[in-house]
């Protein structure tokens, strides 16, 4: 990989300007690159805590462009393995989820243990006459860390511990999966679809994006909040506060429109949870804004707010959690959870569910169109002279000293979701990477 | 499956034409004269799919793309029907139904139908000239109400695990 024949990284994303390469949304040599110093040197979510209450109990999923198995030993911990055979490298589970506890090759019936140990060859061991170390047959390991029930992993022994890398995201992360004493769930398994896009929109567009709202999702959101003029929505868009939240995180808020009661959509049995569990800046933060949106360096994002589509039905809240797959520098995979209290009565996790399914999937009355803004944008970004031209993020250019002095949070506070901070935050962080 | 008593050919025939009129409706983007064809207590779902090694645990909680009730597809159908209020469907996309595989089954009340069937959505967006094909399996009950045939329930079994489309702004 010739860095230099693209221009150095450093030149892709212009700190001083705002101004990104299309390239860096488009290119497929600047797309291999990432796979290996964004995505193999971060930590990566794999999973929830939630969706391995048993021990053997399994999922597959995708760290960068790499298959791995998420698993829950007989001794309760928690391993990611690369899901490849140590022989050929075939996948040793095809499945998305199961119990077992080993996993056998399909093609020379290699066992393993699901602590990532070699249990049999079938009848290799004398083939190898003692030459071979047996013990470099182990599947292939990774780093793992909790945080707030979130499963990380990485498989680079030089990251910094998980809790580093988060830094003070944990905050705005507690906010939302560590806001009860028992933390979040996951309900149901992922759904997944393919977008056509970089997976750097997904991620930016929810560290997060607030002029996109009023275009995109301005109509439904007027129908979902009684009414609310668009011009209202506007405001409390321009007037919610862009975080950037260390090591490429980032996050915006936006207050409640006016009306609506704090605490607007939350069950009033986890209201009380709440106060037990969560300082006072999170509450204040969590009682009064209507709209959560973050997304964790690289491609973890989640989004959180109150709907309701009939004037008879009281608003509740939904709570998505997403990971932007990166399948190719024009292809996303979406992995699309909803999450809830563990706390909350199972009524109104099925309202939750269903207003989040019913706003954040690939049928959802925001997703919808989206993603037709995301395949446009790589329709437009990708030609002989398109990709040559610069990605706009020169609102930062007005808004880099709008600090806001008193911000409950930690982290840099700017005062607008209409500034590119957050957002550019992301890139800024994926340049550093990208330098080597 | 509540009963295995087919129905009689002249309601096999009503049911036919409720189907094929309602993918014409779907085809032509009349979703509001479709919305008519509903009764007011209309569950319209279709869960996500995935493998699962062994026998998969029935979820207390079904993760997937719609979970609708009246309230929710007269929404989506007003958004659709301008294009100020639509970005995916402004220019309308293209969608060709083709619905097979029909049987139908007295239900459990008098004058209720379970229907499956089969359907097949052709679509092809403005920004992608290449098409994608929605592949299914449907679920319904039907309600008489006055002479009236009206869908109350769709349960739509998807055949992707991994859905090869960016979104889903239409009905199936």
């Amino acid at each position: 990989m010739k860095i230099d024949d693209l221009g150095h990284p450093g030149h892709l994303v212009d700190p001083d300007t705002g101004l990104v390469s299309r390239r860096v949304f488009t290119d497929p040599d600047i797309h291999r690159l990432e796979l290996t110093r964004v995505f193999a040197r971060s930590w990566l979510f794999v999973g929830h805590d939630s969706e391995l209450p048993k021990p053997g109990d399994y999922v597959t999923r995708v760290m960068g462009d790499d298959p791995v198995i998420l698993t829950r030993g007989q001794d309760g911990a928690l391993r990611v393995f690369l899901n490849a055979c140590p022989h050929r490298g075939a996948l040793l589970c095809r499945a998305d989820s199961g119990n077992a506890m080993g996993y056998v090759c399909p093609y020379h019936g290699w066992s393993f243990e699901n602590t990532g140990r070699l249990a049999a060859m079938a009848d290799a061991p004398e083939a190898y006459k003692g030459r071979v170390d047996l013990a470099t047959f182990d599947l292939v390991q990774a780093r793992v860390a909790t945080h707030a029930g979130l499963i990380f992993a990485t498989f680079d022994p030089q990251a910094p511990s998980l809790d580093d890398y988060l830094g003070d995201a944990r905050w705005y992360i507690d906010m939302l999966f560590a806001r009860t004493p028992g933390g979040a769930q996951a309900l149901g398994a992922p759904v997944r679809w393919v977008a056509r896009k970089n997976w750097k929109y997904g991620a930016v567009n929810f560290a997060a994006d607030g002029p996109h709202a009023l275009k995109a999702h301005g109509p439904i959101t007027r129908k979902i909040a009684a009414g609310m003029p668009l011009e209202v929505l506007r405001e409390l868009a321009i007037a919610g506060p862009a975080v950037r939240a260390g090591n490429g995180h980032g996050c915006i808020f936006v207050d409640l429109p006016p009306g609506m009661p704090p605490w607007v959509g939350f069950h009033p049995g986890m209201v009380e949870l709440y106060q037990k569990t969560l300082n006072p800046g999170q509450l204040r933060l969590k009682a009064n804004m209507f709209n959560k949106v973050m997304t964790i360096f690289p491609n973890l994002s989640w989004v959180h707010f109150p709907i309701s589509f009939a004037p008879d039905q009281p608003p509740v809240n939904f709570f998505n959690v997403r990971v932007w797959q990166p399948t190719g520098p024009d292809r996303t995979e979406i992995w699309n959870w909803f999450f809830a209290d563990r706390e909350a009565p199972d009524e109104y996790k099925q309202a939750s569910l269903a207003a989040g399914i019913r706003t954040f999937t690939a049928a959802g009355t925001f997703d919808q169109d989206d993603a037709e803004a995301w395949a446009a944008i790589d329709a437009g970004s990708r030609g002989t002279i398109g990709r040559d031209r610069m990605s706009s993020f020169q609102m930062i250019l007005a808004s880099q000293d709008e600090r806001i002095a008193d911000f409950p949070g930690p982290g840099e506070a700017y005062r607008s979701t209409y500034s590119e901070m957050s957002e550019f935050g992301l890139l800024l962080r994926w340049r550093e990477l990208m330098a080597g | 499956m509540d009963t295995q008593q087919q129905v009689d050919d002249a309601t096999y025939r009503r049911i036919l034409n409720f189907l094929y009129d309602e993918a014409e409706l779907f085809d032509q983007h009349a979703y509001g004269r479709w919305l008519e064809r509903v009764t007011p207590d209309i569950r319209y779902r279709m869960p996500g799919r995935g493998f699962h090694e062994g026998q998969a645990p029935t979820p207390t909680f079904q993760n997937g793309y719609y979970d609708d009730d009246y309230a929710t597809l007269a929404t989506r159908i007003e958004l659709w029907s301008r294009p100020a209020t639509t970005t995916a469907e402004s220019p309308p996309t293209i969608t060709r139904h083709f619905v097979t595989n029909i049987r139908a089954f007295d239900g459990e009340r008098p004058g209720t139908y379970r229907v499956t069937s089969h359907v097949l959505v052709f679509r092809v967006r403005s920004t992608q000239s290449t098409p994608y094909f929605f592949s299914g399996r449907r679920e319904d009950v039907l309600r008489d109400e006055g002479g009236v045939l009206r869908l109350a329930a769709r349960d739509i079994l998807m055949d992707e695990v991994v859905l090869m489309s960016p979104n889903l702004s239409f009905l199936v």
